[in-house]
């Protein structure tokens, strides 16, 4: 893979260049919420259905859509003025509390999510293993876990999955955390852990509905846009 | 006849053109230097044998005897292999001061990098640098007066200076800042390290080729590419490390496309390099009589003037 497409600052192109693994992670944050608006809601109702295991690259651009959708304004989106990725991960940032200079819109895109991403790690390292745990457990059932999940839930297995992974993760600093994810676990763990950063401590910071959405889904895209390039340059050493 | 004496004016006009310097002879290579518009191949000289033949008495000039005079043809042979000397001698010449003036580079950019590390790269720095200085002086008075012992020592300091550039740039990956190979933190200077250790090690294996051993030329190209897979799995292996995700977070586009340069330049250098010893070893790259390396060339008769690409304004018939 080039490194080019990692560095986009257009959510679509981006995701196109995500793998379907990372997709599902993004669909199952995506599935966590549902408003009810009078208004055009642009769902990516086909991305929702499939199963699982589906491949969901194909999907890429629906998800991106919707993601954007949960950044734009519910007024403006009336005039037709959507958020871009950047809008959307400045406003994530500063929820987070990033430093205006680490959010200024000069910056590229994917500089801004990084720093996102230290200061949810600098907030978990914060946190009791009490609360870790909690968000954890919390993160896991908001991803409709808990029982009965739909066809993108992640079921049952899933959750005690996840209840594992929270036993685990509430003794794990930010940095082991980070390399937890990055090394064991799979889609289940990494949209938990991904929630679970964003949406987990915005419990006790609640700054809109929109957020529950774009935090996590910023966090899974910082993530996985740093593996890929880690991966991509580690293929130029390959043999 | 009239084929015959094209063939011989055509041969003078190659004297008088090598005499006048405007063409140049690359082994048994003839080359147009005036926009590069010509390119000659001699053939029939390839085939020369080691010992000392009378003209009259070799077959394959058989042919370059009905174009030319026995001392137009002495003439041809003589300005061929004087020309070739001076040409390889400028070829390896070019290439050590090319990897002197990637070195003084490397000196000046790693003022912006740490200290402690910079000290250690200087101090071995040093070495190489010297050696090569070293190795070009004596190559440069021992290919011009066919003088083997110092071609001897001058392959023994490019095979020093080969080696200490190598284990230079082994040191870049070896030492870790933080967890990372320091190489990660300057990648550029691993590129041009190892461009400059795999043109070093291709200058060696030139002398040794000149100096007829080519067992040693091979050795010290599979020495090397040994090093540099080494290299290669020490960099791949620590950017798959997830311990070191948080470590590189925040990395610009600019470091990640001058690591993945890096990963190219090694990855080429083991290749040409391996290419180069796979092609000693089987004959491709042979030792000339005169002491010269070359690309071994199809046997062919007499001279052969081969156009390449013809000047535009016979191109296109306008005089």
């Amino acid at each position: 893979m080039t490194i080019t497409p990692l560095f986009a600052e257009d959510l679509a192109e981006l995701l196109a260049a995500f793998p379907s693994e990372a997709l599902h992670s993004l669909r199952n944050i995506l599935q966590n919420r549902w408003i009810l608006t009078p208004f055009p809601y642009p769902r990516a109702e086909a991305a929702h259905r499939l199963s699982p295991e589906a491949d969901l690259k194909p999907h890429a651009a629906e998800l991106a859509r919707e993601i954007l959708w949960w950044g734009s304004h519910e007024l403006w989106r009336q005039f037709g003025y959507h958020a871009t990725w950047k809008e959307a991960v400045i406003g994530v940032a500063t929820t987070f509390r990033v430093s205006a200079a680490k959010r200024a819109d000069t910056l590229p895109v994917w500089y801004i999510e990084s720093a996102i991403l230290k200061e949810a790690l600098a907030r978990w390292e914060r946190m009791s293993p009490k609360e870790r745990r909690e968000a954890m457990l919390k993160a896991a059932a908001n991803l409709n876990i808990m029982a009965g999940a739909g066809a993108g839930g992640l079921g049952v297995g899933a959750y005690a999955l996840a209840e594992n992974i929270a036993g685990l993760a509430m003794n794990l600093g930010a940095k082991q955390l980070l390399e937890f994810a990055a090394a064991r676990v799979g889609v289940a763990a990494l949209g938990v852990i991904s929630l679970a950063l964003g949406a987990g401590w915005m419990a006790y910071d609640v700054s809109g509905p929109g957020y529950r959405v774009l935090s996590p889904a910023a966090i899974t895209i910082a993530f996985t846009r740093q593996r890929l390039r880690d991966e991509a340059i580690a293929a130029a050493f390959g043999n | 006849m009239a084929t015959i004496s094209a063939t011989a004016e055509a041969g003078t006009a190659i004297i008088r053109r090598l005499a006048s310097g405007d063409l140049e002879i690359h082994g048994i290579l003839l080359r147009d230097t005036m926009g590069k518009k010509f390119r000659y191949i001699l053939r029939g000289l390839e085939g020369l044998a080691e010992h000392s033949v009378p003209l009259p008495d070799y077959p394959p000039l058989d042919p370059l005897r009905i174009a030319l005079n026995a001392q137009q043809l002495a003439n041809v042979i003589a300005m061929a292999q004087m020309t070739a000397v001076a040409t390889t001698l400028r070829h390896i010449e070019n290439m050590l001061k090319e990897i002197d003036r990637r070195l003084n580079d490397i000196d000046q950019r790693l003022d912006r990098i740490d200290a402690k590390v910079n000290l250690v790269l200087a101090a071995t720095r040093a070495g190489p640098a010297a050696r090569l200085r070293a190795a070009i002086t004596l190559s440069e008075g021992a290919l011009r007066a066919g003088d083997m012992i110092s071609l001897r020592l001058a392959s023994n300091k490019a095979d020093h200076a080969a080696l200490e550039i190598l284990a230079q740039s082994q040191h870049l990956v070896r030492v870790e800042n933080k967890g990372l190979p320091f190489a990660l933190q300057a990648p550029v200077e691993l590129k041009d390290l190892i461009e400059s250790g795999s043109d070093a090690f291709t200058a060696a294996s030139a002398m040794h080729l000149s100096l007829g051993s080519s067992d040693h030329a091979v050795r010290g190209l599979r020495e090397a590419v040994v090093a540099l897979e080494a290299m290669r799995g020490k960099i791949h292996s620590a950017l798959a490390d997830p311990e070191l995700f948080l470590r590189r977070l925040g990395r610009s586009k600019e470091t990640d496309e001058a690591i993945c340069g890096a990963g190219a330049t090694l990855t080429r250098s083991i290749q040409r390099l391996t290419g180069r010893a796979m092609l000693i070893e089987r004959g491709i790259i042979v030792r000339d009589r005169s002491g010269l390396e070359f690309e071994q060339l199809v046997s062919a008769r007499g001279i052969e003037f081969d156009e390449l690409s013809p000047p535009p304004d016979e191109a296109s018939g306008l005089q």
